[in-house]
């Protein structure tokens, strides 16, 4: 249990609204090891940015989280003031989005880099010397010259390097990245996705990503969560996604991809709108848009059903299994 | 690497300050900056500046023209009146000063707080601006001065009061915008506390925004300063004031108007001067045909 990096327990959030108090996210568990990377994929407003704002504690004002949030053995929903930021600033970094609007547009490179470690480290100088390191591993080639530039100087490929160089700057353990290169082109997003994957190898970092992108997803993570208007649908090594997907929505989501091989006339969609975290009932936040659904559905969650490695939330796959056993691997019939 | 590559790419130099500051402000802008500093440096140096002293009476001399002795001429009581002019600068730039310091000094905290805090201490802040707006300053100011004795420093105190949620409503505003900005979050997950953000960060991007605001307090204090001098209630005589100058009862405007006038034009040009550069600072432009010009250049 302990050698786990980060775990959430049965975490809900709860914000405030002009009419009472909306349920972002329902009971999200999800743990991750050392070295682990975890994607989170889902649609807008799936609450993936929020299940990591419960970890960073980057909630909206007013708003309530149940269950456990717990970093390195410490419940970390518990933590305020000075205890909360030695967490952000030793074990927990998160990376965002958008490089431009993430980075003070008056501050140097140099300034936003330290400004991280201020207080982790009293030598200056040091740092500056192991920010620069980091910015050439990242690939940035004259790190003196862009660490006296002024954001608006670097491209956005660029910033983001120096964002993720001055989050390993810190030395966390568990790095949160938020949609890390929906802002970048395609190939500069590979070159920093490969940077940043090899440095979380060497470091033995924890990586929680998420994105929308479910190739990306499968293509650097180790495990693949999908989310669902704040609940979680299914989890599954990224291997077994791409062969042995279970939920009919995570199944949707893969045949929704374009293949490179032929040419389609029309992409296979899922009908429908996304359902907001709010509009639930008591029943499968997919029921409306499932074209497999049972009776059951409307009226009752699913539970969990597979093993800790792969598991889903599906009353049809629940009711198609093989008694005998609880593992279902392969294409199951549809 | 480092030498390669830079040879390679040609950044091109960085503006300094001083050139951004011009560009700022604008040919008014410049040329009012131009004035005002005229002015601040014939107030630091009066005393070498004028060959009289400005509170000498010659009543032989009194009423005087322009001449080469006395180039304004001089009052009713034979003062040379360039030399109070120039005196006079002394006053009527160290009033306002510390009403706009004191000012700055309660609003940029108190709307840093408010700014950050949201909820009922942002609300507290909020009414306690509301309930000064509503007083009138130069009502405030002869309040205290009716109640502490007239003089410089109980109408900079109140004026300070007064002036407090003009600046404290800009702080509260521009700092709201950036709290809003995701660098602020950024910083926040990075462990940096709720002061440094707001002191390191958030002040200095509002920064010109807060001092735009503050020249033109500067100018509307100056002009409320003049007129609690006009009235007899601020600056007392002989200490040389432009709004004693105006209020100068002997100096009869029918037959000798030229130190009213010359104190006016003063008092006026320099209000204009501040109020130019303070809305070029605070990032507005002064006119309509200067906006279209902007908009033009930023255009093409």
């Amino acid at each position: 249990m302990n050698d786990h990096v980060v775990e959430l327990r049965d975490v809900s959030l709860f914000v405030p609204t002009d009419h009472g108090e909306a349920q972002l996210l329902d009971r999200i568990s999800l743990t991750l090891a050392r070295g682990e990377s975890l994607a989170i994929v889902g649609e807008s407003g799936s609450g993936k940015s929020m299940t990591l704002r419960t970890i960073s504690r980057l909630l909206p004002d007013g708003a309530r989280t149940t269950g456990d949030v717990v970093v390195n053995g410490r419940r970390v929903d518990q933590l305020r003031g000075s205890k909360l930021r030695a967490m952000r600033r030793s074990e927990v970094a998160t990376v965002f989005q958008d490089p431009r609007s993430a980075i003070n547009p008056i501050q140097r490179v140099e300034d936003f880099m330290l400004e991280a470690v201020r207080d982790a480290r009293g030598d200056r100088a040091g740092a500056r010397d192991a920010a620069m390191q980091l910015l050439l591993r990242m690939g940035i080639r004259d790190p003196e010259r862009r660490m006296g530039q002024y954001p608006f100087e670097l491209s956005g490929g660029l910033l983001q390097r120096v964002m993720i160089a001055s989050v390993l700057l810190a030395g966390p353990d568990l790095v949160l990245a938020d949609e890390p290169t929906t802002a970048l082109d395609v190939t500069t997003q590979s070159d920093v996705l490969a940077i940043t994957d090899e440095l979380r190898q060497e470091r033995g970092v924890a990586l929680l990503f998420v994105t929308h992108d479910l190739d990306l997803a499968m293509a650097i993570c180790d495990r693949v969560m999908v989310l669902y208007a704040g609940r979680v649908l299914e989890i599954a090594s990224a291997t077994e996604l791409r062969t042995g997907a279970q939920h009919p929505y995570t199944r949707g989501l893969l045949a929704s991809r374009p293949p490179l091989e032929r040419r389609l006339e029309s992409l296979p969609v899922i009908e429908g709108v996304p359902t907001l975290a709010t509009e639930v009932g008591e029943g499968c936040p997919f029921f409306d848009r499932c074209a497999v659904r049972l009776d059951v559905c409307g009226s009752r969650m699913p539970e969990p059903v597979g093993d800790a490695r792969h598991w889903v939330r599906c009353h049809r796959v629940e009711a198609e299994a093989v008694p005998s056993s609880s593992v279902l691997v392969g294409e199951g019939e549809l | 690497m480092s030498a390669q590559a830079a040879a390679v790419v040609r950044v091109p130099p960085r503006r300094g300050w001083f050139r951004a500051l011009g560009s700022t402000l604008g040919l008014p802008g410049r040329v009012s900056s131009a004035f005002l500093l005229l002015v601040v440096i014939a107030a630091v140096l009066a005393p070498a500046l004028t060959p009289t002293d400005p509170n000498t009476t010659n009543l032989l001399e009194s009423f005087q023209g322009f001449s080469a002795q006395h180039w304004l001429g001089t009052d009713s009581t034979g003062r040379d009146i360039a030399a109070r002019l120039i005196f006079g600068a002394r006053t009527s730039l160290l009033g306002p000063a510390a009403i706009v310091v004191l000012a700055l000094a309660i609003s940029v905290p108190l709307g840093l707080v408010a700014a950050w805090t949201r909820g009922w201490r942002a609300g507290l802040v909020n009414r306690a601006v509301d309930v000064v707006f509503a007083v009138p300053g130069l009502l405030l100011a002869i309040l205290t001065v009716a109640i502490f004795g007239p003089g410089l420093a109980s109408a900079v105190s109140a004026l300070a009061v007064a002036y407090t949620p003009f600046l404290a409503r800009v702080v509260i505003s521009a700092a709201e915008a950036q709290r809003r900005q995701p660098y602020v979050d950024v910083l926040t997950v990075q462990g940096v506390s709720p002061v440094r953000i707001m002191v390191r960060h958030v002040l200095r991007n509002i920064g010109p925004i807060v001092v735009g605001q503050a020249t033109i307090t500067f100018a509307y204090a100056l002009l409320d300063l003049a007129a609690l001098s006009f009235l007899g209630l601020g600056v007392q005589a002989p200490q040389s004031d432009w709004g004693v100058m105006v209020s100068d009862r002997d100096a009869v405007l029918q037959d000798h108007p030229q130190q009213v006038v010359i104190a006016s034009v003063v008092i006026v040009l320099t209000v204009l001067a501040l109020l130019v550069v303070g809305a070029r600072l605070g990032g507005e432009t002064v006119t309509r045909r200067g906006a279209a010009r902007r908009r033009r250049k930023e255009r093409s």
